[in-house]
């Protein structure tokens, strides 16, 4: 009897090192996916620093980019990655009501940003500064819709874990998934940094 | 424990803070001297990418919390990697195209 409660405590310490080890491994697995994203946005913005350099200035004026807006979408993603790291604080209380409150905190502020880039993009092609307009509005369309296609995802995964924890509780596979989602909005963060400096400040001055 | 426990979640909840009022900062610096034009563009420039590059480094130690630590050193090795990969991919193109432009004329 003993014995046998010894194999289960030595089995359940198992199996938590085992989830541990599985979590790290697949923490890094994403880790090593969102550095080749990075790869793939310098390749990004590479073509745009040659394309934006070799245009002529008098193509991109300074209105395109209403910067008091931009500002706004920066603080709103900042405050959505605030809100996800509070996630993690909640998920690691165990607390179930303060990581679905703190979850649609995040979703709610990533669909506002989401919602006014689609807003800027419309407005644009409203006034004839569509993709088909010249290289440099191809590759600024390419670079920023790439970025929020990625929000995009970000949000439906947000809706799936949502979705997740109220069918089967806070289990450690999904435990997992929200570090993952975390570490994947704060990356979408750090990408965001560099369209705002390099396309819309460089743009504006 | 449990005292101990909370002291490591206020931890947390400071480094996440710090991180935010951080790059609130450095966000709204770069933007109200592009709306004002305090300087001159190059000033300007300058000013904008340091504050970039302090944001991001503000990112990955307070959000990511990225560390020496043994078991996190692969991630740091593989984000050394990028950068050197995103380095030559991206100055590499720059000063490609820059002789293109001089020299096929």
């Amino acid at each position: 009897m003993i014995e046998n409660k010894f194999n289960n405590t030595i089995l359940n310490s198992n199996s938590s090192t085992h989830d541990k080890i599985s979590e790290t491994k697949k923490l890094f697995g994403l880790w090593i996916y969102l550095m080749s994203d990075c790869i793939m946005f310098a390749v990004l913005f590479a073509v745009y620093a040659i394309v934006s350099s070799n245009i002529s200035i008098n193509l991109i004026s300074n209105k395109i980019f209403n910067l008091s807006s931009i500002l706004l979408e920066t603080f709103l993603l900042l405050l959505s990655s605030l809100s996800c790291g509070f996630v993690v604080i909640a998920m690691n209380q165990k607390r179930i009501k303060m990581i679905y409150s703190f979850l649609t905190i995040t979703f709610i502020f990533g669909l506002i940003f989401l919602l006014m880039e689609v807003h800027e993009f419309y407005e644009l092609i409203i006034e004839n500064f569509g993709p088909d307009k010249n290289a440099f509005f191809s590759i600024f369309f390419t670079l920023v819709a790439t970025h929020g296609v990625h929000i995009f995802f970000g949000l439906i995964l947000i809706l799936s874990i949502l979705y997740q924890i109220k069918k089967l509780g806070l289990t450690n596979s999904i435990r997992t998934r929200i570090l993952c989602f975390s570490v994947f909005w704060h990356f979408l963060d750090i990408i965001w940094i560099c369209v705002f400096t390099f396309v819309y400040l460089n743009g504006a001055i | 424990m449990s005292s101990f426990l909370n002291f490591n979640m206020n931890k947390e909840i400071k480094s996440y803070l710090l991180g935010f009022l951080f790059s609130s900062l450095l966000t709204t610096l770069p933007f109200l001297l592009a709306i004002e034009k305090f300087f001159c563009s190059e000033v300007n420039y300058i000013i904008f990418l340091l504050c970039a590059i302090s944001q991001i480094i503000i990112h990955f130690v307070y959000f990511l919390h990225l560390s020496f630590d043994p078991e996190e050193r692969w991630n740091l090795i593989t984000l050394l990697f990028v950068i050197i990969i995103i380095f030559i991919v991206v100055f590499g193109s720059i000063w490609i195209m820059f002789n293109l432009n001089h020299n096929t004329m």
